[in-house]
């Protein structure tokens, strides 16, 4: 005879944290769930952003001018690490916020100049030139590889939602990984259920402050409520594990001579 | 009980030892008919203000659905819409009369995929924000009669051509025959209404005479 038992998922849904505030207000108007959903995915990502520190990975091609197009990835925040595997290693890139972004606003003859008709001989030694105009046109900050202890680098161009690298980029394929939001733009957004609670006791508070007939003793109450559930989440969060602890212990310990 | 034995049953009161004598058998028939449906909307909105911390889940108990109701397209607005069945829907805040809009998909009634309300030209400003495109239910919003519903419809796995409502409808709605599913205590605050406002009707001989006097007395 089987054991097994079937348990209720470790990841939830928005609709699900919307579904519980409904059921713990007791009111199940449609009313206002478009407004609730909202209020939940703006909370979730939130909480993503300040305790969570949701960090995703994405694996993305670059193409033959050296640019990664990352727009597809609405829920990026910022970056933490890129890599690019060669030879059966990952190789983190190093970054290198001179390197001239390759944009619409330069025009494409010169950007072609720069960047293909030259011999790639003159990007050896790491060359900067002032910004300047040439043809009546602005360069900002034009630039040859220079040194470092990375194997190649790059710069984010963080307006334009791409990667752009240098020409010692010996491949490809780029390990991008980045912070996130948390939310994907399409599709239902999966949460952890112990976020579930903060979304819920934050829904009970942002609408208590936004109704006038709560007081404001009523507000803050609630606004206690989701305090202490958004600390219960960042404990749960951000606790060590017992490897964690085990390693932080013995790593101030070292073998000596016996007295 | 039906509408017209909700009537009867006050014109057998208005009629007996028991009522006030300025209103003793003064009221015909369709008088107190009209009285009636009136004080069923009084009711109504009693029952919307007592009950609005909790999002009228009472208002539910009078609901009257109407299935099957077309599902057509405007072409010009690039919206699809249903004609409210009935013009006659309670005016009430939030569309509150509106309780609950489904999907039919092969002749069922989808209650798992129910719509959600959207106010009326709030669309741009839920396109500008994530839930646009997280929240795959249909939003409906009402206008003119209409009821119109956002694109998201088209998702919908085969695209539902008649939808349910779920209205609450003034009691003029009801025929007579029809059985009344008021809930329990309603129907005595409605005959309290009823009765209410015909004592504070002026008897019949102090109208003016130059008024025109009200029919059937």
């Amino acid at each position: 005879m089987s054991s097994e038992v079937l348990k209720t998922s470790g990841i939830v849904s928005i609709d699900y944290c919307i579904a519980n505030y409904m059921v713990d207000l007791g009111g199940y108007s449609d009313k206002n769930y478009e407004r609730l959903f909202q209020m939940a995915l703006h909370q979730y990502s939130e909480l993503n952003i300040h305790s969570d520190q949701k960090i995703e990975v994405e694996y993305l091609q670059m193409d033959d001018q050296g640019i990664v197009d990352f727009s597809d990835l609405t829920d990026y925040i910022t970056w933490t690490k890129i890599g690019m595997p060669i030879n059966g290693k990952i190789w983190t890139l190093g970054v290198n916020n001179d390197i001239l972004l390759r944009r619409d606003t330069i025009p494409s003859d010169i950007a072609d100049d720069i960047f293909n008709n030259n011999d790639s001989n003159n990007f050896n030694y790491g060359y900067y030139f002032a910004p300047h105009y040439r043809m009546g046109t602005f360069v900002d900050g034009l630039f040859g590889i220079g040194q470092g202890t990375a194997k190649s680098y790059f710069r984010i161009d963080e307006e334009n939602r791409n990667i752009q690298f240098d020409t010692s980029v010996p491949g490809d394929n780029i390990i991008f990984e980045y912070q996130s939001t948390g939310i994907k733009v399409t599709g239902n957004t999966l949460i952890p259920r112990a976020a579930a609670n903060v979304i819920m006791e934050y829904l009970h508070w942002r609408l208590r402050k936004n109704d006038r007939s709560y007081t404001r003793g009523e507000v803050l109450d609630a606004k206690e409520d989701w305090k202490e559930a958004l600390a219960a989440y960042e404990f749960s969060v951000k606790k060590i594990s017992i490897q964690q602890y085990l390693e932080a212990l013995s790593a101030g310990k070292q073998q000596g001579p016996k007295r | 009980m039906t509408k017209n034995q909700f009537i009867d049953l006050q014109m057998r009161w208005l009629g007996g030892g028991t009522a006030p004598a300025d209103i003793r058998k003064k009221y015909p028939w369709n008088i107190v008919k009209r009285y009636t449906e009136m004080g069923y909307s009084a009711y109504v909105n009693e029952v919307y203000k007592a009950d609005r911390d909790r999002n009228n889940v009472y208002l539910d108990s009078l609901t009257k659905p109407y299935s099957n109701v077309a599902v057509a397209e405007d072409t010009t607005r690039g919206e699809k819409y249903s004609i409210i069945p009935t013009i006659k829907l309670f005016q009430l805040p939030d569309n509150a009369a509106i309780r609950q809009i489904i999907p039919v998909q092969n002749d069922v009634a989808k209650m798992n995929l129910a719509f959600v309300m959207r106010n009326n030209n709030t669309s741009w400003i839920f396109s500008q924000l994530e839930v646009d495109t997280q929240l795959d239910r249909v939003r409906y919003y009402v206008e003119d009669g209409n009821i119109f519903f956002s694109t998201h419809i088209d998702d919908l796995d085969p695209v539902p051509t008649k939808v349910l409502m779920k209205l609450v409808v003034p009691l003029s709605e009801y025929s007579g025959d029809e059985q009344l599913t008021i809930p329990i205590g309603g129907d005595l605050r409605i005959f309290q209404l009823v009765v209410e406002s015909l004592r504070q009707q002026p008897p019949m001989d102090e109208v003016v005479d130059s008024q025109a006097k009200q029919t059937g007395q």
